[in-house]
């Protein structure tokens, strides 16, 4: 029977700590990420993505790139490896129990919506302290807190309910790709077994590809308009 | 004749281009790849916003379709407000 859950599932407990199947795949992830940092650091794949991802970072954030690149390439690529990580084989399709009530071991990270989440508020806290540390206090505060006239009280509002929203947007973004992705593999191997599902992976590696590099994308614009100063 | 040797006028009449003025490029910038990549979140986001934080808020004063209501009302502001940023270009 074909297995879809939208929250991940709880494999056992350490004590009280509830251990999900994602949260297993996280851990699998940072581990490879792990290895690769300190033992992939020099070979020439790894310095030609560092590369050019530092340098399509430059086009956004120009002389502030050197100080944001180690979040901003470490967000790009935690997310790209967890995002290829939920399309290998064995991940969703190993079961613990078989029959009713089945849990899959692994499940895709950004798949959860609390690694979507839990990144997207890092991105916030980082954009409002660069926005804090780079115009000022006060003079950051003004774009939400102007009393000059009716007008501007109701934008600085509204500015703060965008700003919050960015939350949401990331959050959901990732997750809603990603999610969207699996489920539909898992149907069409459920619908015709043999080959089918192979144009829809091809898609989800892009699909994968593009949402790291939208989020952190994002985030490099978002940092780069909290920290332009207001004219 | 090349196309660069026409332009569109303030009133959209095509008219021949004076010597000085600048030909406009096209632009090829990552600013407009993340803007519109990520352009349906980033508008519909306020609204989902505002019925999370309606329902919370409902839930926890009891006062069942009260604030979801404002909330709601809130968060399609909001939604046209950003959708009014992303093509005013402040994004």
């Amino acid at each position: 029977m074909l297995h879809i859950s939208i929250k991940a599932e709880k494999l056992f407990d350490i004590f009280g700590f509830p251990v999900t199947n994602s949260l297993i795949a996280t851990e699998i992830v940072l581990i490879a990420f792990f290895i690769l940092a300190v033992w992939g650091k020099n070979h020439f794949i790894v310095r030609w993505i560092t590369h050019s991802l530092y340098s399509f970072f430059e086009t956004i954030l120009h002389d502030k790139t050197a100080l944001f690149f180690p979040f901003l390439g470490s967000l790009f690529l935690f997310i790209i490896f967890s995002n290829w990580f939920g399309l290998l084989p064995g991940v969703e399709s190993i079961f613990l129990k078989e029959g009713r009530g089945s849990i899959p071991l692994l499940r895709g990270t950004t798949a959860d919506l609390n690694v979507p989440l839990a990144l997207a508020i890092l991105t916030f806290i980082v954009i409002q302290w660069s926005g804090i540390k780079y115009v000022g206090l006060r003079q950051y505060l003004k774009k939400f807190i102007n009393l000059k006239n009716p007008m501007s009280v109701f934008v600085g509002f509204l500015e703060i309910i965008s700003e919050f929203s960015k939350i949401i947007s990331f959050a959901f973004r990732l997750f809603g790709n990603i999610f969207a992705g699996e489920v539909l593999i898992a149907v069409i191997a459920f619908l015709i077994p043999i080959l089918a599902s192979f144009p829809f992976l091809a898609l989800e590696i892009f699909v994968g590809f593009i949402q790291a590099l939208v989020f952190s994308m994002l985030t490099a614009v978002f940092l780069s308009t909290a920290m332009a100063k207001e004219h | 004749m090349s196309v660069n040797n026409y332009i569109i006028g303030k009133g959209y009449e095509i008219r021949k281009r004076n010597k000085k003025e600048k030909v406009k490029k096209p632009i090829y910038n990552n600013f407009l790849l993340a803007k519109y990549a990520g352009i349906g979140y980033y508008v519909g986001a306020p609204l989902l916003l505002g019925v999370f934080l309606g329902l919370l808020i409902d839930n926890f004063f009891k006062t069942k379709p009260l604030f979801i209501i404002i909330f709601i009302i809130i968060g399609t502001i909001g939604t046209f407000y950003n959708l009014f940023k992303t093509t005013k270009g402040n994004f």
